[in-house]
C-alpha cells in the first residue's frame, strides 16, 4: 500500500476552523454576525448548514469562499489558511450566479478556463457542453441568462462548478427561489452529480434554511442560531434519502430539527 | 378621416404653390420646393403604413404632417403670395429649397467636414472617457483622484470653453476636437464609474470567486457590464457633441454646417442661412435615428 497521499489526507481535514468571529461594521455601528466558530469538516462530506435567515450562515459560507476574512480566528482550507477566493473552490449562490452576458455556454466555459486547468478554448468549450448535457440542458447552451428560468439558470450555475473541478463546492441557498417540483429535480441533480463526481467525492458546504433539503441531502447538518453554532447532527441514513423518509432515522432526525428552530438562543447546549 | 385631413391641408399647399404662386408671380421656381413637399410625403406614407400593422390608433403623424403643412402654407403666403414678410429677412420656401438644388455640392461637402471633426472628437473622448471609468471602477486609487476632478469638470458646459480654445489651439480643427473630446469624456468617464459601483454585488463575487486577473475582470466583466447603460445614453451623447461642434463653428471655421450658417448671415443671405438650418435638423435627425437603430440591436443579452 503506497498510503502516503492517503495518510496526509486523513491529518489535515478539508476545512477548519478554529474560533472564527466576523463583525460587520457600519460607519457608526458594529454587528456581531459571527462568534467563536469552531468547525472542522473531511474530505468528500456532504455539508448543510442550516438555521433561520440572519443566523450568519451566509455569512460563514463566505469567510470559506474568502470573499470576506474573519475578524478573529483562522479558517483554514486543506491545512492552508484562506487569505482570498482561490480556484480551489467554487461557489454557486441563490441568484447571479452567471454572467448576464454570456450565453450558458460562454458562462460555464469561461469558468473552465479560468479554473486553472490549464485547458484552451475548444477543449474548454467541449468540456462545458460535456457538462451542461450532464445538468440536463444540452441544446440550450446558446442561450443567455435571462432567457433561460431560474431553474435552469441554477443548473447551469451547479454545471459551472463541477466543470470547474473544485475541491470544495459552496453553495448559499441555490435553490431558495426555485418552486418546488423543479426544487426536487435540482435536489436529485445536486446528488447525483456528487456521487459521481470523480474519482474522490467533493466537499460540499450547502447552506440551506429549508430542513427538508438539509436532510435529503447532508451527511451532517450544522444547525445555526444567530452567531453560533448550536447542534452537529451527523445523518447515517443510505441514500437516496428519498425511499427512506418515513424510516424511524430520518424522523427522529426531522424532529429534531424542527424542535431546533423553536428553541431559543445559543442557550446551554451551546456546541 | 384623420389621413383625409391631412391631404386636404397638402391640397391646399400643393393648390398655392402651382396655381397662386405662378399668377401672383408671373414667373415659376417651385420645382425644388415641390419635390421636398413630395418627399414628405413619402417619408409620411412610408412611416403610416409602417406603424398601421402595429398600432392603427396612434395619430401622431397625422397632427405632426398637419402642424408641418400648416406651416408651409403659413410661409407660402405669408412670402411668396401675399409678400406681407420681410422680403429679405423671410425667403420664400421657392428660394431656401432650390437653395438645396443649387448647393448640395457645397453642403454635402460641409456635412462631411463637421462629420469628420464630431467623429474624431467623439471618439477621442468616449473611449478613454470609458476607459479611465474602468479603471477607477476597479483600483480605489485612481477612483479617489479622478472622481473628484470630474465632480468639478463635468458640470462645466464645454462649450464655454470654445471662444478660449479657438484662440488658444493652432487650427480650428483642434480646436473644436478638443470642445467635443471635453464635452464628451467627463461625462462618458462618471457614468462608468457610477454604473461599475452598481455592479449586482452576487455578480462581483461570482467573478471574484473565479479569482481573475484585473485584465479579465475589467475587460470580461465590468466592460460588459456598463456596456447596455454606456449605449442607452450614447444617443445623447452623439447629439450634444453635435450641437458643441455647431456652435464652436460659428466662430473661426472655414467649413461645416454651422459655419454654412454663420457665412451665410455674414453676407445677409438669409436664403442659405435658412437652408444651412434646415440641413443641420436633418443631420441631427439622421444621426440620432442611426443611434438608436444601432443601440437597440448592440445589446443581445437582456
Amino acid at each position: 500500500m503506497t498510503s502516503k497521499p492517503d495518510l496526509s489526507e486523513n491529518v489535515s481535514p478539508a476545512i477548519e476552523i478554529s474560533h472564527a468571529g466576523f463583525v460587520y461594521q457600519d460607519k457608526n455601528r458594529e454587528y456581531t454576525a459571527l462568534k467563536d466558530i469552531n468547525l472542522s469538516v473531511e474530505k468528500g462530506q456532504f455539508i448543510c448548514i442550516a438555521g433561520q435567515s440572519g443566523c450568519g450562515k451566509s455569512t460563514l459560507l463566505s469567510l470559506l469562499a474568502g470573499l470576506r476574512m474573519p475578524s478573529s480566528g483562522t479558517v483554514k482550507i486543506g491545512g492552508k489558511q484562506v487569505t482570498g477566493p482561490d480556484t480551489d473552490r467554487a461557489m454557486v449562490f441563490q441568484s447571479y450566479s452567471l454572467f448576464p452576458w454570456m450565453s450558458a455556454q460562454q458562462n460555464v466555459a469561461f469558468g473552465i478556463l479560468h479554473s486553472g486547468r490549464g485547458l484552451y478554448k475548444e477543449a474548454a468549450r467541449r468540456r462545458a457542453r460535456e457538462f451542461l448535457t450532464r445538468v440536463g440542458m444540452s441544446g440550450q447552451g446558446d442561450k443567455y441568462p435571462y432567457q433561460l428560468s431560474g431553474g435552469m439558470r441554477q443548473r447551469v450555475a451547479i454545471a459551472r462548478a463541477f466543470a470547474m473541478d473544485p475541491d470544495i463546492f459552496l453553495l448559499d441557498e441555490p435553490f431558495g427561489a426555485i418552486d418546488t417540483r423543479m426544487r426536487a429535480q435540482l435536489q436529485i441533480l445536486m446528488e447525483v452529480l456528487w456521487e459521481n463526481s470523480g474519482g474522490s467525492r467533493k466537499t460540499v458546504i450547502f447552506v440551506t434554511h429549508d430542513t427538508e433539503e438539509a436532510l435529503l441531502l447532508a451527511d451532517r447538518i450544522i444547525f445555526m442560531r444567530p452567531g453560533c453554532i448550536v447542534y452537529d447532527m451527523v445523518l447515517d441514513i443510505p441514500r437516496p434519502r428519498r425511499q427512506y423518509a418515513d424510516e424511524p432515522d430520518f424522523k427522529a432526525a426531522r424532529e429534531k430539527l424542527l424542535k431546533l428552530y423553536y428553541e431559543e438562543d445559543c442557550g446551554e447546549n451551546r456546541l | 378621416m384623420n389621413f383625409l385631413l391631412t391631404h386636404i391641408f397638402l391640397a391646399v399647399l400643393l393648390y398655392m404653390v402651382f396655381f397662386l404662386a405662378a399668377r401672383k408671380n408671373g414667373t415659376w421656381n417651385g420645382l425644388s420646393f415641390f419635390i421636398a413637399v413630395l418627399m414628405m410625403e413619402g417619408l409620411f406614407l412610408f412611416s403610416v403604413f409602417r406603424a398601421g400593422r402595429k398600432d392603427s390608433l396612434s395619430t401622431g403623424p397625422f397632427d405632426i404632417m398637419m402642424i408641418v403643412w400648416s406651416l408651409l402654407i403659413v410661409w407660402e403666403l405669408s412670402t411668396t403670395i401675399l409678400h406681407v414678410a420681410h422680403p429679405v429677412l423671410v425667403p420664400s420656401p421657392e428660394n431656401v429649397f432650390d437653395t438645396f438644388r443649387v448647393q448640395w455640392q457645397k453642403m454635402l461637402l460641409n456635412i462631411a467636414y463637421s462629420m469628420q471633426l464630431l467623429v474624431t472628437g467623439f471618439f477621442a473622448g468616449w473611449i478613454p472617457g470609458i476607459l479611465l471609468g474602468l479603471a477607477a471602477g476597479w483600483f480605489p486609487r485612481v477612483k479617489h483622484i479622478a472622481y473628484p476632478i470630474a465632480n468639478v469638470m463635468a458640470p462645466i458646459p464645454a462649450i464655454v470653453f470654445s471662444p478660449y480654445l479657438v484662440a488658444i489651439m493652432p487650427t480650428f480643427r483642434s480646436a473644436s476636437v478638443l470642445v467635443i473630446l471635453l464635452g464628451v469624456f467627463w461625462p462618458a468617464f462618471l457614468t462608468t464609474v457610477n454604473r461599475v459601483a452598481s455592479i449586482e454585488p452576487q455578480i462581483m463575487d461570482s467573478a471574484r470567486m473565479l479569482s481573475l486577473d484585473d485584465g479579465t475582470m475589467i475587460f470580461h466583466v465590468l466592460l460588459p457590464y456598463i456596456i447596455p447603460g454606456v449605449v442607452s445614453g450614447l444617443k445623447v451623447s452623439v447629439t450634444t457633441s453635435l450641437l458643441m461642434l455647431n456652435f464652436a463653428e460659428l466662430m473661426g471655421a472655414t467649413h461645416g454646417m454651422g459655419y454654412y450658417v454663420q457665412n451665410s448671415i455674414a453676407y445677409a443671405n438669409y436664403t442659405h442661412a435658412a437652408a444651412g438650418i434646415i440641413v443641420i435638423g436633418i443631420v441631427v435627425t439622421g444621426l440620432s435615428k442611426a443611434v438608436s437603430i444601432f443601440s437597440e440591436h448592440a445589446v443581445k443579452w437582456r
